[in-house]
């Protein structure tokens, strides 16, 4: 099976063990990486999809720049708002966003 | 993890010795939470652990409530995030004495870790404690035992003191039975011990097992000094209700 490789970070502690519980249970699935404190860095981790945490009201947008410097990404969040959030909802995210990056 | 639902394994907290009979083994948690990527997600971690058994998971309210009393786990795992988690554990405590419970998210204000404890909370987690010092906190809470910071020992320990200054010690007689009582005012009107059996109608060696154990709960040694405290404590102003000392029953003021 080809394992999503998964970043999770930004997030209070409790809620990343939870977040990695429920990565870890799924055999396409591997948490590369995940950000405990200060400024951290995604490129080097090579991760299908990143997990970030936000305040519950923010609108979050992410611009992202190529090392070439010649390609650039905006990235548009698209909120799971019509649902609770749950380990089905948030799998199910996971695996719909690994899929565009391959 | 099903929604609004006792987890579905009966017996699953015993393991058999191998003797035919069976032993109570693992812990039973509840999960009362507003957030379902916590219930969810704790239960099905909490659920992975050796020792560990998930009895429900369920939003905090009444619903919660009567799994809890229905369920009697071991240990709850409270979110405190919500206004009504305090109610909530007091009437956690009332409906299942037995129960402990854990503060999931607490902020550690004074007001705040002083009102958890008022309510019967014994374990306390912010939602910057990992995952595996929250199974210890579990597993110490089904212990009876109770985990807080230093600091919060700290803030405990100052309030108790304080409300130990507020409050007035008992009087000595409070410590006393109504039948002792009796033989104290007896022996104040120096009553001889065989006098207060024929007085009260009972065997001198029960008397002298009540003036034992009034001497024993008075913390002095003779009758006589037994009778100067309470004589004492009367004129510092504690209610006294030894029959047969009436007249000196009123409250200085």
């Amino acid at each position: 099976v080809e394992r999503s490789r998964i970043f999770v970070g930004n997030m209070p502690r409790l809620l990343r063990d939870i977040v990695e519980e429920i990565v870890r249970s799924q055999p396409d699935m591997e948490i590369t990486a995940h950000h405990e404190e200060g400024e951290f860095r995604i490129e080097p981790h090579q991760a299908d999809v990143v997990i970030l945490g936000e305040h519950a009201d923010a609108e979050l947008k992410i611009a992202t720049v190529a090392n070439d410097k010649r390609g650039a990404n905006l990235v548009d969040p698209r909120r799971l708002s019509t649902v609770e959030l749950s380990p089905q909802v948030l799998l199910a995210a996971i695996r719909a966003a690994a899929s565009k990056t391959r | 993890v099903p929604e609004n639902d006792a987890m579905d394994a009966p017996d699953a907290d015993t393991l058999s010795t191998g003797h035919g009979e069976k032993v109570r083994t693992l812990i039973r948690v509840f999960i009362a939470a507003d957030v379902r990527l916590y219930r969810d997600g704790l239960a099905q971690a909490l659920g992975r652990q050796e020792g560990l058994i998930v009895a429900g998971a369920q939003r905090c309210g009444p619903e919660a409530l009567a799994l809890i009393a229905e369920l009697l786990p071991d240990v709850v795992l409270l979110d405190v995030g919500m206004p009504q988690s305090c109610a909530l554990a007091r009437e956690i405590q009332r409906s299942a004495p037995g129960t402990s419970i854990v503060a999931l998210g607490v902020v550690e204000s004074d007001a705040q870790m002083l009102a958890y404890a008022e309510a019967g909370i014994t374990g306390y987690l912010t939602l910057d404690t990992s995952l595996e010092d929250l199974i210890v906190v579990v597993e110490s809470a089904a212990r009876g035992e109770a985990i807080c910071s230093p600091q919060l020992a700290g803030r405990l320990v100052r309030r108790l003191a304080a409300l130990a200054v507020d409050r007035e010690p008992d009087p000595p007689e409070a410590r006393l039975t109504g039948r002792e009582r009796e033989i104290v005012a007896l022996i104040e009107r120096d009553l001889s011990n065989k006098e207060i059996a024929n007085s009260l109608g009972i065997e001198v060696a029960t008397v002298k097992n009540h003036v034992h154990n009034v001497l024993e709960k008075l913390s002095v040694h003779r009758r006589s000094e037994a009778i100067r405290l309470l004589n004492r404590a009367h004129r510092a102003g504690a209610a006294v209700t030894v029959p047969g000392l009436q007249d000196r029953t009123t409250r200085a003021s």
